[in-house]
Parts: C-alpha cells; sequence; structure tokens
C-alpha cells in the first residue's frame, strides 16, 4: 500500500478525509482525482488529517494547493490536521501553514472549519 | 562510505526502482530524518528530469548516485536531457503559487531549503547536479 485516502462519515457540513501512507509521484497517479473528488469537488469545508502519513513531495504539496484554492473560490476552507515529523517540516519548509490553516487537534480543526462557514 | 548507483530510464513508473534508497540507508546507519531528507531530494530531482528535461519522446538513461560520506549523504544525478541549473530555478512563496494555481515550482524549493550544498556542471551535453544532505543540517 503506498497511499491510501479513507473518507470519514460526519453528519455536519465539513467533509473529513485521512491520507495514510506516503503521497509521493506513484501514489498521485492513483489518489490525485479521487482526493479532489471528495474535496473540492464538495461545497463543503475540508479537514485532512494527515496524522498518518509518512511521505510527502512537492506533487503532493501542489495536489493539497489546489483544492484548498477551490475550496476557497467557494468560501470554504481546507484544514490540515495532525501533521508530524517529516510531514509538519516538509510543508513548513515551503510555507504551507502560510495558506493553509493547520491544526493540531480534532476540535481545533473544526473549530477552524466552522469559522470559515461549512 | 558505501554507494548506490541506479540507472533509471525516463519513465515515471521507474520511480519505484527508488525504494531501494530505504535498505540501502538504513543499512549505513543513516538517521531516518536524514534519510527521508534524501528521498524527498532524489524524487524531487529525477522527477523534474523525466518531466521537463526531454522533448524527444524517446528513450534516456538517468544516472543516480547516492553516497553515505562522514558528515552527510551526497546524491548525484546525471542525465542527456535540455540544459537546466537548478541552483537558477526560481523559488515561487506558496502564496505565489497557490494563488497563480499552479502545482509546480515548489520541488525546487524543497531542494534549496533541504541540502547544504547544490552544485550543477553541463558537460558533453551533460547535466550533473549534486546535492550534499549534512547529518547537521538545521531540521528545516
Amino acid at each position: 500500500m503506498n497511499i491510501e485516502l479513507i473518507v470519514v462519515p460526519r453528519t455536519d457540513h465539513i467533509t473529513h478525509v485521512k491520507l495514510v501512507g506516503r503521497l509521493d509521484m506513484l501514489a498521485m497517479k492513483t489518489v490525485d482525482v479521487r482526493f479532489h473528488g471528495e474535496t473540492a469537488a464538495r461545497d463543503q469545508s475540508t479537514i485532512v488529517d494527515l496524522s498518518q502519513l509518512e511521505f510527502i513531495t512537492s506533487l503532493g504539496i501542489g495536489m493539497l494547493f489546489g483544492c484548498a484554492k477551490s475550496l476557497r473560490r467557494k468560501n470554504r476552507t481546507m484544514v490540515l490536521l495532525g501533521c508530524t515529523g517529516f510531514v509538519d517540516s516538509a510543508l513548513r519548509t515551503v510555507g504551507v501553514h502560510e495558506v493553509i490553516p493547520l491544526a493540531s487537534t480534532m476540535e481545533e480543526a473544526l473549530g477552524m472549519a466552522r469559522d470559515a462557514g461549512s | 562510505m558505501a554507494i548506490l548507483r541506479l540507472t533509471l530510464s525516463n519513465q515515471l513508473d521507474e520511480l519505484v526502482r527508488i525504494n531501494a534508497l530505504t535498505e540501502f540507508l538504513d543499512e549505513e546507519g543513516v538517521p531516518p530524518a536524514i534519510a527521508q531528507r534524501v528521498k524527498l531530494v532524489v524524487e524531487e530531482l529525477v522527477v523534474n528530469v523525466i518531466q521537463h528535461a526531454f522533448d524527444d519522446g524517446g528513450k534516456h538513461s538517468i544516472l543516480l548516485d547516492v553516497r553515505t560520506e562522514p558528515g552527510g549523504v551526497t546524491i548525484v544525478v546525471e542525465d542527456d536531457g535540455k540544459p537546466f541549473d537548478p541552483r537558477k530555478a526560481p523559488t515561487p512563496a506558496a502564496k505565489e503559487l497557490m494563488e497563480a494555481g499552479k502545482r509546480g515550482g515548489l520541488g525546487m524549493t524543497i531542494i534549496k531549503k533541504v541540502v547544504r550544498d547544490l552544485d550543477y556542471e553541463r558537460t558533453e551535453g551533460r547535466n550533473r547536479v549534486r546535492a550534499f544532505i549534512a547529518y547537521s543540517a538545521p531540521g528545516r
């Protein structure tokens, strides 16, 4: 398993997905379109749980940028939850935290998503 | 000191062979945090070559050389594609890329921030990029 996209069911109007594994070039080929469909294509603020993501490259970060921008156009927001270790370092290296909010806890992520209008 | 050498063709499916790095770096005792950076820089460099270096649709070889040294890990990538000096590549800010809706450009930003040294030479129609990741590099 290279990458797994898990959609977490919710009863409110917030999308919650998890990326598990490695988000490298090969993984992008399998997950990119589905990730867009489960996040940007929905008219809801979105929490992307990255706590079980082990690795990410620039293409993976680009995927997050693209979907975050699509959501922003709809006055929705994307929140990245639980980034740690290498992934957190890689995201901060390119300044992702300056354009997509990062949350440490689910409560914090929900607050950010609701503040943006869900 | 040990060396891992791979000759890859310019196909994205070849990236699976880079997985050999994991075992190599582990056997060489490279700290996990540094090993992750090495794998990141290797993938960024090789993907960049595969996606941008060749216009002819033909088959080309990309030489990858990863060498463990007392102070860190040296990565060398060689190809016979178009001249490309990564040191001169723009490194746009995240906000700029997101506003522009561009997916490209981040790879070079990552490389320049992760490596301690980045060298380039063009010799006899070949690009040769050398990157050095120091064990003592700050955790950026």
